[in-house]
């Protein structure tokens, strides 16, 4: 509106007021809403707001129930798609290769060489011929395969197919790079490889790995045990913990927890034999054959007796603490160039002031020397 | 006044946003002012711009009916009236192309210098010729329709004020007040007024 005190000719405000109410006036006093039609309209009002909230409140019931569908379908996809804590995918590698015809085939894929350091998807089925052995780090589990085995690797179970496979459940030693026959090979970008940690590559660390074979499951309990299957039996050998054997509806239990080892025959008909066996020797040869070669260099000598008593099913034992803290602090230098790991033990030791000892046939005691 | 002064239109827009959600929440009381306040100012404007009082309560009813299903999507962007008006003014529209007539709602833009001529047109002699006739009735529509823009205590205050010719001692004791405060509330009410009549007339056009 304009100023009206700018202009000469313009009213006062006296005036405005009295145009004010000389208009008012001309236009008399506003329309009354007749009675009838406020009634009327107020009905209406009421029925189409009831009618509205109504609807808003069915509207955001549906996009509820639309919501707790899209969720429950998101979760029901996460648990079917993700591994979860109870049934983590166990990270598995190849960790030694040994003579040849040692092969590997992942899912429906072909089969082809298995190499050093190869990441394995899952399921996946390891073959060896006969000069060809075998080491896997399957989780946390050391598995070997001797020659002339099938295993098949799942994500929840192993299946021996055919051959022998030895399980233990310690993988604390270092491992050679140094294969003789293989070359290193980074896992490939497509594989399924689970996280390295060792908490969630872990089958079945509660109740122990199952190994299924066509005479029935087997299940650690914290052990070191091979698994051979012969024409017309099966042979278990644990030497370190127990096993349970589930052959039908019996239940078989071998117990080598006293330091000992036991054998446990079951033939085609079910029967079971357990006999008492030594925890080395030349039923347990070809495990050490078949591992990683153990690198000297540059390790401690506590290493060097830790992998020795691993190998060869022994329980390390320290005759006192000194010793103990001098194989710690002891470095080796050299290499064991594929010996035995009971017969490299007096040239390894000859370098350092420890001694070690076997005592019946279960123990590895290791000593300072005297001088010392 | 709305649009001049921003204070108030905050206020009036804040208001305004309680009043639907309440409405909206079932608030019986809610639902009483909004009715008392806007099923008047509703059935003004759609009266001065249809002839049949048929059409005024179909047009009115149809508003109602929309005002109630939308009243959720109401943001606060706009006070309610000129919201409810924006659906009124799309009613009476349909309502006018059904039946063939297309109204004239253009108005003059009306400000201090044309303000004395709508006086002038309004007050003129009713045996005017049909044309002027309507011209006068759609400018008293215009006028109504600002007061209706008013609060409504302000616009109460000016009808006892300046058509019923109460003083304004006559109106506190009507309106439960003081003089003083009477007096303030006049003043606040004529220049308010002043400021609707250029908005409501630049609205309509």
């Amino acid at each position: 509106m304009n100023n009206d005190e700018n202009k000469p000719d313009s009213p006062g405000p006296l005036d405005e007021e009295q145009r004010l109410a000389r208009l008012l006036r001309a236009v008399g006093k506003r329309e009354d809403l007749p009675a009838h039609l406020s009634q009327s309209w107020e009905a209406g009002f009421r029925r189409e707001l009831a009618q509205a909230r109504s609807a808003r409140r069915q509207r955001r019931w549906r996009q509820f129930a639309y919501s707790a569908c899209l969720l429950v379908l998101v979760g029901a996809g996460l648990l079917l798609t993700l591994p979860g804590d109870n049934d983590p995918l166990p990270e598995v590698r190849v960790v030694s290769v040994h003579g040849n015809g040692v092969t590997l085939q992942a899912g429906a894929a072909s089969a082809g060489a298995a190499a050093l350091g190869q990441g394995v998807t899952l399921p996946s089925t390891v073959a060896t011929g006969s000069d060809g052995l075998l080491a896997l780090r399957y989780g946390q589990y050391d598995v070997r395969l001797n020659h002339q085995t099938r295993l098949r690797l799942q994500r929840d179970k192993l299946e021996l197919l055919a051959g022998e496979i030895y399980v233990s459940d310690f993988s604390g030693y270092s491992y050679s790079n140094s294969n003789s026959n293989s070359t290193a090979t980074s896992a490939s970008p497509g594989n399924s490889i689970a996280s390295t940690n060792k908490s969630s590559s872990n089958p079945g660390t509660a109740t122990g790995l199952l190994v299924t074979t066509p005479f029935g499951e087997v299940r650690d309990v914290g052990t070191q045990f091979t698994l051979g299957l012969e024409p017309e039996r099966m042979v278990a050998r644990v030497r370190r913990g127990a096993i349970a054997l589930a052959a039908g509806r019996n239940q078989y239990r071998a117990d080598a927890s006293d330091g000992g080892a036991r054998q446990l025959v079951i033939n085609q008909a079910s029967e079971v034999r357990v006999t008492d066996i030594a925890p080395s020797g030349e039923p347990w040869q070809w495990i050490y054959q078949s591992g990683p070669q153990f690198e000297l260099e540059g390790n401690t000598a506590f290493g060097f007796l830790q992998w020795v008593a691993q190998e060869s099913g022994l329980q390390l034992k320290f005759a006192s603490d000194s010793a103990k803290v001098y194989a710690h602090t002891t470095m080796l230098h050299g290499d064991i160039n594929g010996i035995d790991p009971l017969e490299a033990l007096q040239p390894v030791l000859a370098a350092t002031d420890l001694s070690a000892a076997l005592v019946d046939q279960r123990q590895l005691q290791v000593s300072l020397l005297p001088r010392y | 006044m709305s649009e001049n002064n921003p204070e108030v239109s905050a206020i009036q827009l804040l208001r305004d946003r309680r009043l639907a959600a309440n409405v909206l929440a079932g608030d019986e009381r809610a639902l009483r002012a909004f009715m008392d306040e806007y099923f008047p100012k509703l059935f003004r404007y759609a009266r001065h711009r249809l002839d049949i009082e048929a059409d005024v309560d179909e047009v009115v009813q149809k508003t109602l009916a929309q005002a109630a299903r939308r009243l959720e999507t109401y943001r606060g962007e706009a006070t309610l009236l000129a919201w409810l008006i924006r659906i009124c003014r799309h009613e009476i529209s349909r309502q006018l192309a059904e039946v063939h007539r297309h109204g004239d709602m253009m108005t003059p833009y009306l400000n201090d210098e044309i303000l004395r001529s709508v006086v002038e047109t309004i007050e003129l002699d009713e045996r005017l010729q049909p044309e002027a006739l309507n011209q006068r009735r759609e400018l008293i529509g215009l006028i109504q329709f600002a007061l209706d823009q008013l609060p409504e205590h302000y616009a109460r205050a000016l009808e006892l004020k300046y058509i019923e010719g109460l003083n304004s001692k006559e109106i506190a004791a009507q309106m439960q007040t003081s003089d003083e405060a009477t007096q303030s509330l006049l003043a606040r009410a004529r220049r308010a007024f002043r400021e609707v009549c250029d908005v409501a007339l630049q609205v309509v056009k």
